[in-house]
């Protein structure tokens, strides 16, 4: 299997082939990646398009200086703050009603309630971690944030979470 | 927390692994947090709708909403209405005939919906920009530009002084502010030396050059060419200025729009082509001009040719000469024999000590059996 990084480098050189292969591998990551933290599936599949897009226009600008799975989310978490100022800015409802999602599953819905009640920080490190699955050293380059935060903010929102899971759980028993 | 994670190293995630399983409190605390990364998994998400080629995704954005408020557009598209409604007035008072064509062409369908259309203007803004600005910059015939002359001469001298003549052409290049291009001097045996070069001076300073040129010695051959190349540059200024048009569209477009993604790549694809077309004819005009400015002087100075006179040597000398000759071939028969006893000598000693007895043997036997009876008393 070719690497991420050499898919890179050969769409550096001009070849189509190698971006469609990069966008097939991380299509449905990065939409996972936005559908998560916005309420409205439109934006999120714009905000994929978008980060693709600005993949295009600075691939000769990138340097393989980290892994290709790190610059995707660099650009997907610095487009995703941009649209929360925006949405800030229109008076949309903000990150903790986002993620309640158009469309939630009876199974999700109280993991996404739980998770709105973490702190903003937490959390972003928590969802970093257990659906984008990237490593702590990778979390903390996209944070800027060191390694051993990383590792305290995931203990404490794990923690958190469980604590806001357990009331969900016994109001869904008792319902 | 980071043993569950495998963020450990090895030696940290076996020690991890052996308290575990020796304390309850851990394995509590364990349970739980992958309890909860139990419990987050079941978030799943739908596949996308996004492809990079045929299937429709998300509708345009209208970046004009972004921009500006909705009243503010309703105005300014009255405004842009009104504008264009005296503009077509003004034109048919003067009698013009509208352009029909450009009308009907931008007339929507009924059944088009904003997705395709969006698509459409896309691909007919970038098929139209090379046409539209080819209409925009093209040489004017009737506006008056200098000739543009590439001019080269080609100047053959003799001279019996080669040195002197070359060291003259050097002087002569520095007064007219030239250069050489290419230099070559070759020595035949039987003839003179030659001197081949290319020199570029600028255009103004053709004519004293080669006078300076023609006092190097005999003029052999002289030819002088001028070749316009005026029409040749204001193309390529055209073609120049409309390939920067267009890469400046191209780049607006893509800035502007954010529809299809495969339409994006296609303009970002038709930028890329577009800015290597400018880069090539970029080249090419710097090389024009660069003929133009300065003319090429092709030089050959060749020297005259002097024979040597055969001198005859004499009989002494001659004689000295076999003397020489013979001592040389005594010396070098001596020393290849030393060289062949040195390098063969003790192989053949080797063989000859390997075989001197049973040689021997051999001969006593036969010599003795054939003298032995006659000689037994």
């Amino acid at each position: 299997m070719i690497s991420d990084e050499d898919l890179m480098s050969a769409f550096q050189r001009g070849s189509r082939e190698a971006f469609d292969a990069l966008f097939e591998r991380y299509r449905g990551p990065l939409y996972g990646f936005f559908r998560r933290r916005l309420a409205m599936r439109e934006r999120a599949q714009d905000l994929t398009q978008d980060t693709f897009i600005a993949v295009m226009r600075g691939s000769a600008r990138y340097v393989p200086s980290a892994l290709v799975r790190t610059y995707l989310y660099g650009i997907a978490l610095k487009l995703l703050a941009a649209e929360r100022r925006r949405q800030a800015k229109d008076g949309l409802p903000g990150p903790a009603r986002e993620l309640q999602s158009e469309e939630t599953h009876d199974e999700s819905l109280w993991v996404q309630q739980a998770l709105t009640r973490l702190d903003a920080q937490e959390r972003e490190v928590l969802m970093l971690r257990e659906y984008e699955e990237l490593s702590y050293a990778e979390i903390a380059e996209l944070l800027n944030i060191p390694v051993n935060t990383v590792r305290s903010r995931l203990f404490r929102s794990r923690l958190a979470l469980k604590a806001c899971l357990e009331p969900e759980r016994c109001a869904q028993r008792e319902g | 927390m980071a043993y569950l994670d495998g963020a450990l190293a090895a030696d940290r995630m076996a020690y991890a692994a052996a308290h575990l399983e020796s304390c309850s409190d851990c394995q509590t605390v364990a349970a739980d947090l992958q309890s909860v990364s139990h419990a987050m998994k079941s978030w799943g998400v739908e596949t996308p709708a996004i492809v990079v080629d045929s299937s429709p995704i998300a509708k345009p954005r209208r970046w004009m909403n972004v921009l500006l408020p909705r009243p503010v557009l309703w105005v300014v598209g009255a405004a842009a209405c009104l504008v264009l409604l005296a503009s077509v007035m003004f034109r048919n008072s003067r009698k013009i005939e509208p352009t029909t064509h450009e009308s009907r062409s931008m007339r929507v369908p009924a059944n088009m919906d904003e997705t395709s259309l969006h698509r459409q203007m896309i691909v007919k803004q970038s098929q139209a920009l090379r046409t539209r600005t080819e209409e925009f910059v093209t040489p004017s015939a009737s506006s008056p530009i200098a000739p543009m002359i590439a001019r080269t001469a080609d100047i053959a001298i003799g001279t019996r002084e080669f040195d002197k003549a070359r060291a003259s052409m050097g002087t002569a290049l520095n007064r007219h502010a030239g250069y050489v291009a290419s230099l070559n001097i070759s020595t035949p045996d039987s003839a003179g030396r030659t001197l081949d070069a290319t020199l570029n001076v600028p255009s103004g300073e053709l004519a004293d050059a080669l006078a300076d040129l023609r006092k190097l010695g005999r003029v052999l051959q002289e030819s002088q060419r001028g070749n316009e190349v005026t029409q040749q540059y204001v193309d390529l200024e055209a073609r120049l200025a409309n390939a920067q048009n267009t890469e400046q569209r191209l780049t607006d477009l893509s800035r502007r729009e954010k529809g299809k993604l495969s339409d994006v790549l296609s303009v970002e694809v038709e930028i890329t082509r577009v800015r290597g077309e400018i880069e090539q004819m970029e080249a090419e005009r710097k090389k024009l001009a660069g003929q133009v400015q300065f003319a090429s002087i092709h030089v050959t100075i060749t020297e005259d040719y002097k024979a040597q006179m055969q001198v005859v040597p004499s009989a002494s000398g001659r004689l000295r000469n076999a003397a020489v000759f013979g001592y040389r071939n005594v010396v070098e028969t001596l020393i290849a024999f030393c060289e062949f006893l040195l390098s063969n000598g003790p192989g053949i000693l080797l063989w000859a000590a390997i075989l001197f007895y049973p040689s021997r043997l051999m001969w006593r036997r036969l010599h003795g059996a054939s003298i032995a009876p006659s000689a037994l008393p």
